[in-house]
């Protein structure tokens, strides 16, 4: 029973996590905390920190983490399936709709309409992420360097190698 | 490129990436994209699009999308699961075992100095994917609104989303209509495809109607009603 209602509660998450997911947060703690009571406060800070520190989608993170507090890991697997399950409805919906619709003209207009939209949410993202990210003057020579980097060698150089490298370099100014 | 190697390039992309989301979709443009080009920039960005504006985590839905156009329903499993499954792993690893550790002060630091590095990264990658989408002066002004929107607390990202969509939707078939072609508009009156996409488009618009950005709104509010 326990399971289905985990799987209930990131259902609704999943669904509203819609442009970028600013939403999820929140809302986890809405779900989780307020109306469950699945988790304590300080519980829920530690989910923020450590959905953010482990690798994968913030959102999947935190869903297979209040899922494992619950209820092991089978709590973990029926959160992260609720949490992905309208993903896949929508998407498999959209899928269809633009094989069937995706020559006429109006719909051509609309993607064409929506990705000056979606650039600007994109740059959005950015920017709230930057601004925790970079909060002195160090961080913000890593992530400059990290730009140039990119933007020189044409993207040769491995991102997941300069965030490594961006990590060592904070144990040697942070420490 | 087989369902196990679309698995195995999804999966170690989710294995190896700090910094959520959009650091991840970085990556995967990184992979898929420039070293292997199983996926065109064009296609990248139309995909991200997509992705975007559907319900869903973000990076959920690209890899969806993503493994779709590669090899179908089967690929688009193959990616969902090599997305997912390190969050799982992870989770698990980390709930089990390894708590103890993330209050260390150097994996603190370390933390701290890849998230700047994100940071640099995802410039990086806001910069490659959104300079053909904004290219043209209006697109800019567009994108500049939607983050401008995005960026206050209290707007939902949505809503700026349907509004500079809908807005560019307009002012996109009225240029065709000037332009002497019928198609747009005529087409776009009897569309109730893209259901959720409409049925927001109907609620932006009433705030539309509400005096905001040049009264224009009214012909899409009407294809959305029918």
């Amino acid at each position: 029973m326990i399971l289905l209602l985990l799987l209930k509660s990131f259902l609704i998450i999943g669904a509203g996590a819609l442009g970028g997911g600013y939403a999820i947060i929140p809302m986890i703690e809405h779900e989780a905390v307020a109306v469950h009571g699945w988790l304590t406060d300080t519980e829920f800070a530690e989910l923020i920190a450590i959905a953010q520190m482990v690798p994968g989608a913030i959102g999947v993170n935190a869903a297979a983490y209040t899922g494992f507090k619950v209820a092991g890991f089978a709590g973990s697997a029926a959160a992260i399936a609720g949490f992905t399950l309208p993903s896949i409805i929508f998407c498999f919906t959209l899928i269809r709709l633009l094989a069937k619709f995706g020559s006429v003209s109006w719909v051509e207009t609309l993607k064409k309409s929506i990705q000056p939209a979606v650039a600007g949410l994109i740059i959005a993202a950015v920017l709230t992420y930057g601004k925790t990210a970079v909060a002195d003057v160090w961080a913000g020579i890593l992530a400059v360097s990290t730009f140039a980097i990119l933007f020189v060698s044409k993207e040769k150089a491995h991102p997941v190698l300069l965030i490594l490298c961006g990590g060592i370099a904070g144990m040697l100014i942070y420490r | 490129m087989t369902i196990l190697q679309i698995f195995a390039a999804f999966f170690r992309v989710g294995a190896l990436t700090l910094g959520g989301g959009l650091a991840i979709i970085s990556i995967l443009r990184h992979e898929l994209t420039v070293k292997r080009a199983w996926i065109g920039e064009e296609e990248f960005a139309h995909n991200l699009a997509m992705a975007t504006s559907v319900p869903g985590a973000m990076v959920v839905n690209f890899s969806l999308l993503c493994g779709h156009r590669l090899r179908g329903a089967r690929g688009a499993a193959a990616a969902f699961l090599g997305t997912v499954l390190p969050s799982l792993i992870a989770i698990v690893a980390v709930a089990v075992f390894l708590s103890p550790y993330f209050s260390h002060p150097a994996a603190a630091a370390f933390l701290r100095g890849a998230a700047a590095a994100v940071a640099g990264l995802l410039t990086h990658t806001a910069f490659t994917v959104c300079r053909p989408m904004v290219a043209k002066a209006p697109h800019f002004a567009a994108a500049a609104i939607a983050a401008g929107l995005a960026l206050v607390p209290t707007v939902n990202p949505v809503f700026a989303l349907v509004l500079v969509g809908a807005v560019m939707f307009h002012l996109s078939n009225r240029q065709k209509v000037r332009a002497g072609g019928d198609g747009g508009i005529k087409n776009g009156i009897n569309g109730d495809a893209n259901g959720g996409i409409n049925n927001d488009a109907i609620a932006a618009n009433k705030i539309c109607e509400g005096g905001d950005v040049r009264g224009g709104a009214d012909n899409i509010n009407d294809e959305g009603k029918r």
